[in-house]
């Protein structure tokens, strides 16, 4: 269980994440959804452990995930901000890279999950002739490397094309599905995670807005993207 | 721990010779290396051509590449994003740091190797083979000099980790080198304190049997070594991704 509580981090000028509290349970997928600078990125960096907060703190299984990198990094996968494969290897060496610090990686597993990706057929061509598409597909190809029990997802399919965005998003349903993975994953493109997601999560101005469960929405709500806007509208008119 | 801290050296190693500026560096170094041995033969350098090539590279060439090294060894990573790869493993930053460095240091050793074994050779051919005692000499001279070139490195890579540039941390780097080497000509009292002088350090002890000054420099550069090391750590740690 991935539990994050009142998790806050503000950047001197006022940006940041403030009093963010979730609970993801094993298979959960959580949308963390705002606008532009609205804190998401920052709220999954804290999460990481890559940004100190300044209160609160996210746990995997009781271990603080800043404190105990070699108890919680082992279950978590972690892309966040513009994919930056290192340009002068080969999408196959990228993978390779450090890969022994995590068990069970071997050959097999390296091809198996650049089928997974679709990435195959350019494993052995340099990442620095990758398509933005293609280099999200290999960093995703390392965050699943390890089998991760927790992915945290920034914009995911940012740089995709539609085809690319179905089969990602199928490729990590599965996974979710047939392994239990949780994943939080932030997006300002709504439809793009709509009928994916089991929680979601609003976040407008580095403030936690409104947490709900996708069924509950779904009662309320025509689709996550209407309780999103009347949330985020909320916020706007309050504001003024 | 020891074996993981090995295999991340390893990685780091290996990404330093995929980044292209080691391998330009290192040929550098080698053909520098080999010009000096001819220059050194028509400059009739025959009698100690190793010790004459480690005290001038040592003191005009070998720190410019050091700071150029140093300087981008974490820094550059920082900047570009690439460093999100390996703050994602299931390591410290603190460790994650000890591995970067120590491949930034191996890969400094094998600069001054490969710029140092083609002079030790060269003078094989010219002089035959040396007394035990001058072979001796001169792989102790080498030993010293690696060490020497290690810490610029660790200096260098501090320096720009706090200004946030690797090439602003060049610049600042090689400004305070040839800061300390004005003042240590001015004020050669204070030049003991410098890593300007540390190339020398070896020499009292090899040749006039002056330990007590080889021991107090080498408690300088252990200091230095210290120093560098934890402003670097403390640098690493701060920055944010």
């Amino acid at each position: 269980m991935f539990e994050v509580d009142d998790l806050t981090k503000v950047y001197p000028g006022g940006r940041g994440i403030q009093g963010l509290n979730l609970t993801v349970h094993s298979g959960e997928v959580v949308a963390l959804l705002g606008p532009n600078g609205a804190g998401k990125t920052t709220a999954l960096q804290v999460m990481a452990g890559w940004l100190a907060t300044d209160r609160g703190e996210a746990r995997w299984n009781g271990a603080s995930v800043a404190d105990r990198p070699d108890l919680t990094r082992p279950h978590m996968g972690l892309m966040i901000g513009e994919p930056s494969p290192y340009p002068y290897c080969t999408g196959y060496d990228y993978l390779k890279c450090y890969h022994k610090l995590y068990p069970g990686i071997d050959e097999a597993r390296i091809r198996q999950t650049l089928e997974l990706v679709g990435m195959t057929k350019h494993q052995h061509l340099k990442i620095k002739k990758y398509s933005t598409g293609m280099k999200q597909r290999i960093e995703l190809a390392s965050v699943l490397l390890h089998r991760p029990k927790l992915l945290l997802l920034d914009e995911p399919f940012s740089g995709m094309d539609i085809e690319g965005k179905r089969e990602i998003t199928m490729v990590l349903r599965g996974l979710v599905s047939d392994s239990g993975m949780s994943v939080i994953v932030s997006s300002h493109q709504v439809h793009d995670i709509e009928d994916w997601i089991t929680q979601a999560c609003i976040i407008h101005e580095g403030r936690h807005v409104h947490t709900a469960g996708a069924v509950k929405i779904r009662e309320s709500f025509a689709s996550v993207e209407d309780y999103y806007l009347h949330h985020i509208a909320q916020e706007r008119s309050g504001a003024e | 721990m020891i074996a993981q801290l090995k295999y991340l050296t390893g990685e780091e190693l290996r990404k330093l010779f995929r980044g292209g500026k080691l391998k330009v560096l290192l040929l550098l170094s080698f053909f520098i290396g080999v010009l000096f041995v001819f220059i050194g033969v028509r400059l009739g350098l025959n009698d100690n051509l190793p010790l004459t090539a480690m005290k001038l590279l040592l003191a005009a060439v070998l720190p410019f590449f050091m700071g150029s090294l140093g300087s981008g060894l974490m820094v550059g990573e920082c900047k570009d994003g690439m460093i999100k790869h390996a703050l994602k493993l299931p390591i410290s930053r603190e460790f994650l740091f000890m591995g970067k460095l120590l491949a930034g240091w191996t890969a400094a050793a094998l600069i001054v190797l490969s710029m140092l074994v083609p002079t030790l050779i060269g003078s094989l051919f010219l002089q035959g083979v040396p007394a035990p005692s001058t072979l001796g000499a001169s792989l102790a001279e080498l030993g010293g000099a690696i060490l020497f070139s290690g810490l610029l490195l660790v200096l260098a890579n501090s320096v720009s980790l706090w200004v946030g540039s690797s090439g602003v941390g060049l610049v600042v780097s090689v400004v305070l080198w040839m800061a300390m080497i004005v003042v240590g000509l001015l004020e050669p009292q204070l030049n003991r304190f410098f890593v300007t002088n540390f190339a020398d350090w070896l020499r009292p002890l090899l040749n006039g049997g002056d330990d007590g000054t080889t021991v107090s420099s080498l408690l300088f550069m252990a200091a230095y070594y210290i120093i560098g090391t934890i402003l670097g750590l403390l640098a690493f740690q701060r920055k944010e991704f």
